[in-house]
């Protein structure tokens, strides 16, 4: 049976949802990410802003260096989570094989679907129209045999667009296409390709196999057959390929080593938090944190149980932090994600099966305080200020 | 130094040592066997520095004296020579090993550098049938972790109260409990070590099914001596868990199910166990087991089982690698287990076989656990952020 997996990419999402809490903000350049003079980095940028050079994950001060008259936004990412569950419930509508890439991205396997929706094609148009009319909010598609050509024509088609490749014609559709255009060539792959004067996706394919393989081993093989459409990864569902993370700028620099354990404290009970809304556990825990000068450090552990207890986490995040901060120099971020995520199930151990009732229990009263009353309203000592004032998260990346 | 050996004899003073060897080790002696031949005897020994163990052998000697000869090259050495007399002599700084018409020339070490026998006054001693230790072992030793971050528990742990012995291993998820009546005992009335694992097994290993063997324990060390092999081994350093605490001792229900047919149902329900978790549901019935496992995307067993049992319906989850294990060592048709929730720990144990016992933990299924309310926040004033990121 033929493939048929679409990607729908929603467009300057965060924005567009702030659009819709405020309908005065239509057609006015919009940056998504707080204080312009603070350090955080653009969650989202209105298609106004990119005429002038604005990018997401770019420092907030640069933005406005390039875009003086935008208007900052600190956002709603509450109301973002919200249109984003109204999104993946609409598409899971369709097929009940839907992965949610990020917050504002899914694939959708319509391998099958034809008796029940249609022909492919057709079924997309209808569910980007679906989303505007519905939800009222733009999306663009791509739909192809493969997630990966899926992806490459969701980007080709922005904003508000929609690119069918059809069976066959993979690599004819990404030969003209300027290589950073798959994904999995950054910039510095990029700059490697350029030496040997290739431009486009085309060229790297006529390089041939044996020529990438002499190049980059193993993986050069990997990358002629992605660049000629080829790919044959699964459309997951949610869980599966899923970490959570938090991460905290500071508002200054800092070598504090009790505000950092706070921070750590207090990014280990967000990852709980959420780990336990979700209902899963990790298996592994990643640090990472932010020099002053923006070199970037992440080390990873796994647990010998996996867990959703923050003082599990908080105790490897701070074991990983002795192991990662090896510079003398002073932290702009530190950060903690869970990995290694399982829902299903997990051998108890003998001798905490008292303890381990005990916590959950605990764990679900803070909970429904939280729940009831926010994040802050009931923290651990140790967390306080660990990202009160100090501290500003940084937003999600759209 | 010179004297003859039955090939015989070297086959098994060699067996019997070199894998207490230490290959990987920064002292190069310990990578050799001393050897030291007097009185028409000689005793093969060697050390890790953690263990070590001397096997003694007949011989018949023409020069006392010491020698070391390096263990890897040694034992493979005597497993390919003809069954006839072997003659090792020192020449020089070099050691010839003769057997008919042939010869082999070893470099050799200086037999002083070697680590003495350790000395020890032993705090407890107790004598047992070696065919009964191994068996405790035997029944025990599975449980053993083969890494932990609990240095205690990559041992056994031999508890004595008297002339019970108790023998407990763990990993922290099932246990293993053994207890058998000693035949002698001197020393101090209570004692308890945690012997290595690997210690465990080279003795087990040695161990046979006629005589006796001694263990002698110290806070540091402990011996075992089966008169022709002895091993002195450190022990773990440390404090065993609280065994006792984990055995539940009453229990809601018991089931009684035959071994074989168990452990028939156990392997094949194993084939479509979840990879990560190795779980499977056993769902008791009146009278009836019901086995069922599943791992998704792939598919789902079910099968079941006619076993003695009256009470309500119960379903427990377990690994099906610790089941399969314990009822390999459970030495009885029949299959007891107690339980009491889906969350506490269970016992296995041999029917009429009160001094051996296994406790496992279950596994804990989501759909077994209280469901969290899936609230929506409704304070929106502080919201909680969400911030999904790909690995």
């Amino acid at each position: 049976m033929l493939r048929w997996i679409a990607h729908i990419d929603m467009d300057a999402f965060f924005v567009e949802v702030e659009r819709r809490l405020d309908p005065s903000l239509a057609g006015k350049p919009i940056i998504v990410g707080g204080d312009p003079d603070g350090r955080g980095v653009v969650a989202a940028c209105s298609y106004e802003t990119r005429r002038f050079g604005v990018r997401s994950a770019m420092p907030l001060r640069r933005a406005k260096q390039l875009c003086p008259d935008a208007l900052f936004l600190r956002g709603h990412p509450q109301a973002y989570a919200d249109y984003s569950r109204r999104v993946r419930a609409l598409l899971q509508s369709y097929t009940p094989l839907v992965e949610m890439a990020s917050i504002d991205e899914a694939y959708l396997d319509l391998t099958g679907t034809e008796r029940l929706h249609g022909p492919p094609p057709e079924a997309v148009g209808r569910i980007l129209h679906r989303i505007r009319s519905e939800i009222g909010l733009p999306a663009s598609a791509g739909l192809a045999a493969n997630k990966l050509v899926a992806k490459v024509a969701c980007d080709t088609a922005k904003p508000s667009g929609f690119c069918v490749v059809p069976h066959g014609t993979e690599a004819a559709f990404l030969a003209s296409l300027p290589m950073r255009q798959l994904p999995g060539i950054g910039p510095k792959l990029e700059a490697q390709l350029s030496r040997y004067g290739i431009a486009t996706i085309g060229d790297i394919v006529a390089l041939g196999e044996s020529t990438l393989q002499t190049l980059f081993g193993p993986g050069g093989s990997d990358l002629y057959y992605r660049c000629q459409g080829m790919d044959d990864s699964p459309v997951q569902l949610a869980y599966e390929a899923r970490s959570i993370g938090h991460e905290t700028t500071f508002e200054q620099d800092t070598g504090h080593r009790p505000t950092l354990e706070r921070t750590l404290s207090y990014l280990a009970e967000r990852v709980a938090r959420r780990l336990r809304r979700h209902r899963l556990r990790a298996r592994c825990v990643t640090l990472k944190l932010r020099y002053g000068d923006f070199q970037t450090v992440t080390r990873r552990m796994t647990l010998a149980e996996p867990t959703c207890d923050d003082r599990e986490i908080y105790a490897a995040a701070r074991c990983l932090l002795d192991r990662a901060w090896t510079r003398r120099a002073w932290l702009r971020l530190l950060g903690i994600s869970a990995s290694g995520l399982t829902d299903a199930q997990w051998q108890m151990d003998l001798w905490a099966g008292e303890t381990e009732e005990a916590r959950a229990a605990l764990a679900a009263a803070i909970d429904r305080i939280k729940g009831r009353y926010g994040f802050d309203a009931i923290l651990r000592a140790r967390s306080f200020h660990g990202d009160g004032g100090a501290a500003k998260k940084e937003m999600p990346s759209g | 130094m010179k004297a003859v050996f039955k090939r015989a004899d070297l086959a098994l003073a060699t067996n019997v040592v070199h894998n207490t060897v230490n290959y990987q080790t920064s002292l190069p002696i310990l990578s050799n066997i001393l050897v030291k031949v007097s009185d028409s005897k000689a005793i093969f020994m060697a050390s890790d520095l953690e263990c070590n163990v001397r096997c003694e052998i007949p011989a018949e000697v023409e020069t006392p004296g010491s020698i070391t000869v390096p263990a890897r090259t040694f034992t493979d050495i005597v497993r390919v020579l003809s069954d006839a007399d072997v003659t090792l002599q020192l020449e020089g700084n070099r050691v010839r090993v003769k057997c008919e018409t042939l010869s082999y020339d070893l470099v050799t070490m200086d037999p002083e550098d070697f680590p003495a026998w350790p000395e020890m006054r032993s705090k407890a001693k107790i004598e047992l049938p070696q065919k009964t230790l191994k068996r405790v072992i035997e029944q025990i030793i599975f449980c053993i972790p083969q890494k932990d971050p609990r240095r205690v528990l990559l041992g056994g742990f031999f508890d004595l109260h008297d002339k019970i012995l108790k023998c407990v291993a763990t990993d922290g998820k099932k246990l293993a409990f053994v207890q058998t009546e000693v035949e002698s005992r001197s020393g101090q009335e209570k004692f308890s070590a945690i012997i290595p694992q690997k210690v465990l097994a080279e003795v087990c290993r040695t161990l046979g099914d006629e005589g006796n063997v001694t263990v002698q324990m110290t806070d540091r060390q402990v011996a075992f001596d089966l008169k022709q092999i002895k091993y002195v081994s450190n022990v773990i350093d440390g404090t065993y868990p609280n065994y006792d605490l984990v055995i539940p001792r009453t229990f809601e229900r018991t089931m009684q199910l035959p071994r074989g047919p168990l452990r028939d149902r156990i392997r094949q329900a194993a084939v479509m166990s979840d990879e990560k978790s190795n779980s499977i549901i056993l769902d008791f019935e009146p009278d009836e087991l019901r086995l069922s496992a599943m791992t998704y995307d792939v598919g789902s067993y079910a099968g079941s089982l006619a076993i003695q049992y009256s009470q309500d319906p119960f379903k427990i989850v377990f690994n099906h690698k610790f089941i399969s294990e314990i009822l390999d060592a459970i030495p009885a048709d029949e299959v007891v287990i107690k339980a009491n929730k889906a969350t506490s720990p269970a016992v296995f144990s041999g029917k009429d076989i009160p001094d051996t016992l296994y406790v496992i933990m279950p596994i804990k299924l989501a759909d077994l656990a209280e469901p969290e309310p899936v609230a929506e926040e409704a304070y929106r004033d502080e919201p909680e952020e969400e911030e999904e990121q790909e690995e």
